[in-house]
């Protein structure tokens, strides 16, 4: 059984003027994650990435087919899963601590008991914050903000974590380091990541299998496994021919659904 | 002419490094003006600052004054706690539920169109002109800023952040405790703070119109006697007031709102 299966999953949406009808964002996509897997969903812009992200977070229905994680249809936000988003959605009037803390607040519906507070503590620490428990989202910067989203969904120690674009809005520099961090994390904590980004580069670099999706209405076009070795190391990994040959596979693809306009 | 500009660059530096010298300074050049008018008009029409102040003395002893504060301060109080916790809460409603909003939102546009004052008979015929007649009248003015901006507040609400509580498995109540009131709590404290203009207007207006006590009452009485000198106590006591609990209210939100980054400082 895979951990996160997509089984001929549709999604519309009403489009805007009302008489026009609806928009299908999805047609009938398929595709199954397997556990510890990382895989990262490609494809050109509006071809329903985050729409995919949403329906499998359970944020919103899925029209037609189903997700299934470990076996059971998504319909609500599961404990088992966190979510890191582009935009991060930190709460301003929290500080660091607390943002964290919300992670494990919501998922026991309670004050932190102090067991709690040292986990909180140590989310914090391994993404590397230690010394800014007590600031404000406003006084750090973009890249230590996202570290901060990663730390509230690493909290809650979940099977599935779902990342939109997580380092999109970043600059490259903090990006690069940023993404090391994360294969670190996941090799450390052992779970299943469900990624989505428009950066090839960052997708076979992370990635075991990268899916590459159609443009609108999205379905699933190819699925290239990465056979890179690990722990894989940003710059030379860049250098490698099996990279290279990828991202050349990868572009070609995406550069076909561009061009079916 | 040089040295001139050298004093007067010198005086501006002292000015810009101490903020308590600027107030004092134009504190003393305002009583000094007023008393330089006041010696060339009669007594009457504007007396002096030590006769004001002489005044001020003896209602102040003779209790007259502070019983005034004292009548006006607790309708002042009761109508504006009694309007803060029903129009937060109206707001909050309202902006969490557009469908009932569409109900009622014109009748709120209407009331906050209309001018208090035009309620006035209304509200004798109904609270009589006693105490409660200015507590309702206190109310009436303060509620619909408070409903109008708690409202504004709630329909601006992050979406994005909204469905991060949900995702971390945050129920209804939860998403208010957590996104939608600490976003709201800026938009109900600039309401709060026409609330309390407008409450303060509204006091003196019951007090003048309605009862004859507190307050309203000594403006009225010294102003239409002619006796200025004494009509100054109670309106320099308005005033301190009015600025005391506005800063009280600026405090409390600057507590509150720590976490904003200001643009201007």
């Amino acid at each position: 059984m895979s951990k996160l299966e997509f089984r001929e999953v549709g999604k519309s949406f009403v489009s805007p003027d009302n008489n026009k009808g609806t928009l299908t964002v999805l047609d009938r996509l398929s595709l199954a994650v397997e556990e510890h897997e990382f895989v990262s969903v490609v494809g050109p812009s509006g071809c329903g990435k985050t729409t995919l992200l949403r329906m499998a977070a359970g944020l919103i229905p899925v029209d037609v087919g189903e997700i299934l994680l470990d076996g059971v249809a998504v319909t609500n936000p599961s404990p088992k899963v966190s979510m890191v988003f582009q935009n991060i959605g930190l709460m301003p009037w929290k500080t660091v601590w607390d943002n964290v803390a919300l992670g494990l607040e919501l998922l026991s519906h309670r004050s932190l008991s102090s067991g709690e507070g040292e986990k909180v503590g140590a989310s914090i620490e391994m993404v590397g914050l230690r010394g800014f428990e007590n600031y404000y989202p406003y006084q750090i910067s973009g890249g230590m903000q996202q570290r901060v989203g990663l730390a509230r969904a690493l909290v809650r120690k979940p099977d599935v974590l779902l990342m939109d674009e997580p380092f999109g809005a970043l600059d490259a520099q903090t990006r690069a380091i940023l993404q090391d961090e994360l294969l670190h994390l996941w090799r450390e904590r052992k779970c299943t990541i469900f990624f989505i980004t428009h950066d090839l580069d960052e997708a076979i670099y992370l990635s075991d299998r990268v899916a590459i999706v159609s443009r609108r209405p999205g379905r699933m076009k190819q699925v290239l496994k990465v056979d890179l070795p690990r722990p894989r190391y940003a710059y030379d990994v860049r250098a490698d021919p099996e990279f290279v040959r990828l991202r050349h596979l990868a572009w070609e693809s995406i550069k076909e659904e561009l061009s079916r306009l | 002419m040089t040295t001139l500009t050298r004093h007067w660059s010198a005086c501006l530096r002292v000015l810009k490094k101490s903020p308590y010298w600027a107030p004092l300074i134009s504190a003393v050049v305002l009583l000094m003006a007023w008393q330089l008018v006041s010696m060339s008009v009669s007594q009457v029409i504007l007396p002096a600052p030590a006769r004001v102040a002489t005044s001020f003395m003896a209602l102040t002893r003779s209790g007259e004054l502070p019983l005034a504060v004292l009548v006006t301060i607790w309708p002042f109080l009761e109508g504006l706690a009694l309007a803060f916790v029903v129009g937060v809460s109206a707001g909050l409603l309202l902006g969490l539920c557009p469908t009932l909003a569409r109900l009622v939102d014109p009748y709120i546009f209407i009331f906050w169109s209309t001018p208090n004052v035009a309620l006035l008979p209304l509200i004798i015929v109904w609270f009589g002109i006693g105490h409660v007649a200015q507590v309702v009248f206190v109310f009436l003015s303060a509620l619909f800023p408070l409903i109008i901006n708690t409202e504004a507040g709630v329909r601006q609400v992050e979406s994005s952040l909204v469905e991060v509580v949900r995702s971390l498995g945050g129920n209804k109540r939860e998403t208010l405790r957590i996104v939608v009131i600490p976003s709201t709590v800026p938009f109900i404290f600039s309401g709060l703070r026409i609330a309390i203009g407008r409450s303060i207007v509204g006091i003196i207006i019951a007090q003048l119109l309605i009862v004859a006590t507190g307050i309203g009452y000594m403006l009225q009485f010294y102003g239409e006697t002619l006796q200025l000198h004494k009509y100054f106590a109670p309106l320099i006591v308005t005033a301190l007031l009015a600025v005391a609990i506005n800063q009280v209210v600026g405090f409390v939100e600057r507590k509150l709102v720590r976490w904003k980054q200001q643009a201007f400082v």
